[in-house]
């Protein structure tokens, strides 16, 4: 899939940019500051949702403006259609206003207009990724399976509600020593008494049924990301030993299964999770581990080690989009070749698949080998403006 | 500072822009009309206000909004007692009164459990339910709180506390809205609405 045209209005440090794209590698060449990046952020907004880098709108819609829009021209194999997102900022005092999506023009929800466009990107903070806590890898990995599995975006939304309530109830439990009025026992503040199992019951129901689901397919998409992350890894750092797993809490291959297992898991864990007032079952103590001759990677790799782990594993997701989807996902690089050696960044260079589009930074044009220039649009940003 | 705008209005405007979706725009406008008005109107209206505050009590049996205790649902001969729904709040009653169909009583919950905001089982009218139904003279309880997590985090616990104690125990039905159209519901709601669906 490509993206063919972007609208950026008043997003960043651009006031308005319109482009066509036509050529399969676009190379956006500046000075630091000059607003590359910033397209590349826009592409990544529409397809995704999110920013890597904004943690709120108003970061993101240009110092002066109430709103920013980008628009993209998305064309695949059977179709084109265009998805707009208009973010707001809204003047101090007033009120926040939620993002807007069209598709076509016409308005939607949030979860039909992502995922219109798949995207794999990398930007220079995902080299921490492997180092980070695990939060980001599981965010990373939502953000992947979501690409393919839109329903996933949904759960882990709503998974994340039934653990803010849960874990409020966890405490509220631990915090009691009233007897509830309906409790027959005599259970003392933080034992499991009757009156507790009960109160806790609906929210150990849903959290199981949306940790099966969620946590499963992580797993098979971890599962089917680990031959094209052992041939990538293999060809950029000649690391054979390298292996990705899905580092779950529990065992099974279908949701049945493993909502049997977290049921029982939370019945062994119940005093604990009462004790602690917190949610110590789920997804969401699940990580994504990478491991080199059997043991964990961050404790011993070195920053380029890191970087190439992180940039086979991109690869990998974007050939585990192309298995699922059907199609390409649209490369976004972020600076990331002035940062290879010259044998990694020949190595990334024939990694990347020449039907795919490839929309990538740099500082200067010197900093991008020949194979890619030579296929490529240079486009001269200087001061939110595209030349 | 002068004081350009009079006590009592002042403090009129200041009441008024307390209350819910009004501002103080609104607050004033509202003000000028009460100052504009007949004595017998303005009178009408602090009467009513205060009524409310006075006048109203919680029947003790189904915990709804009433003049009088038991209120006139709970005391009615028409309406049968034998078939209780459990709402959330006052106005699901009215909901409900409004379709005309339902002939039984009700159970006001005031509320439903939210962990996240503080409100357990023990902050609902829940364990004065339990209790009603174990007076006896009760067949089917209706679970008529919202479709939302909250309410069948409710609903849930209402059936776990009565148990299999010969009530019949129903959940209002979930799906399409009438006069809706199939194509801009959303996932979740249809798949509710294949899961509920009846024989013709």
């Amino acid at each position: 899939m490509r993206v063919t045209r972007l609208l950026i209005e008043d997003f960043r440090n651009y006031a308005r940019a319109e482009r066509t794209i036509a050529s399969a590698v676009t190379a956006l060449v500046g000075r630091n500051g000059a607003g590359k990046t910033n397209v590349l952020e826009a592409i990544h907004l529409i397809a995704r949702g999110d920013s890597p880098r904004a943690r709120d709108d108003t970061e993101l819609v240009r110092w002066g403006a109430n709103t920013a829009r980008v628009s993209a021209r998305v064309e695949r194999i059977d179709d084109a259609r265009t998805v707009d997102v208009v973010l707001f900022s809204p003047p101090a005092g007033e009120r926040r206003r939620p993002r807007r999506y069209l598709l076509d023009g016409a308005g939607k929800r949030a979860d039909e207009a992502i995922g219109e466009l798949a995207v794999v990107s990398f930007f220079p903070e995902d080299v921490q990724l492997l180092a980070e806590a695990p939060s980001a890898r599981r965010r990373y990995l939502d953000s992947m399976v979501a690409q393919v599995y839109r329903r996933h975006r949904s759960e882990t939304r709503e998974y994340q509600r039934i653990l803010e309530q849960r874990n409020s109830l966890l405490r509220a439990l631990r915090s009691d020593v009233r007897p509830s009025a309906l409790e027959s026992g005599s259970a003392g503040a933080g034992e499991a008494g009757p009156g507790r199992t009960m109160e806790l019951s609906f929210w150990d129901a849903e959290l199981v049924r949306l940790a099966a689901s969620i946590s499963l397919r992580r797993l098979e998409a971890v599962r089917e990301l680990v031959a094209p992350f052992r041939e990538a890894a293999t060809r950029f750092s000649g690391a054979d030993s390298l292996s990705l797993a899905y580092a779950a809490q529990v065992e099974g291959d279908t949701i049945a299964e493993r909502a049997t297992a977290y049921q029982a898991l939370i019945g062994q864990k119940r005093d604990r999770e009462l004790w602690q007032g917190t949610t110590l079952v789920g997804p969401h103590r699940e990580d994504l581990a990478v491991s080199a001759h059997g043991r964990a990677l961050p404790t011993f790799a070195s920053r380029g080690e890191q970087r190439s782990a992180v940039l086979s594993l991109k690869l990998a997701e974007a050939a585990w989009i192309r298995d699922r989807v059907g199609e390409l996902p649209v490369f976004l690089l972020d600076d990331v070749l002035s940062e290879l050696d010259p044998g990694r960044r020949d190595a990334l260079v024939d990694a990347l698949p020449e039907d795919a589009q490839t929309v990538l930074t740099a500082a200067f044009e010197a900093g991008i080998p020949e194979r890619l220039i030579e296929r490529a649009d240079v486009l001269w940003v200087k001061d939110g403006a595209i030349a | 500072m002068t004081q350009v705008l009079a006590r009592p209005l002042a403090r009129l405007i200041d009441e008024l822009s307390k209350l819910p979706g009004v501002g103080p725009k609104t607050a004033q406008r509202l003000a000028y009309y009460i100052l504009r008005a007949s004595m017998s109107d303005a009178d009408a209206l602090a009467s009513a206000v205060r009524a409310v505050k006075t006048d109203l009590r919680y029947c003790s049996t189904c915990f709804n909004i009433a003049e009088t205790d038991p209120c006139a649902v709970c005391a009615a001969d028409d309406r049968d007692h034998a078939m209780v729904c459990v709402v959330e709040e006052p106005l699901d009653v009215l909901a409900i009164e409004r379709t005309g169909q339902y002939k039984g009583v009700y159970h006001v919950l005031h509320g439903a459990i939210s962990p996240l905001n503080g409100v357990r089982p023990d902050d609902l009218k829940i364990a004065p339910l339990v209790t009603r139904i174990k007076g006896g003279g009760i067949t089917e309880l209706i679970l008529a709180t919202n479709p939302n997590l909250e309410g069948e985090a409710t609903a849930m616990y209402i059936a776990q506390a009565l148990g299999t104690g010969g009530v019949r125990v129903t959940r209002l039905a979930r799906g399409l809205p009438m006069g809706g159209d199939l194509e801009y519901a959303d996932e979740v709601t249809v798949s509710r609405a294949l899961e509920g669906r009846r024989a013709l």
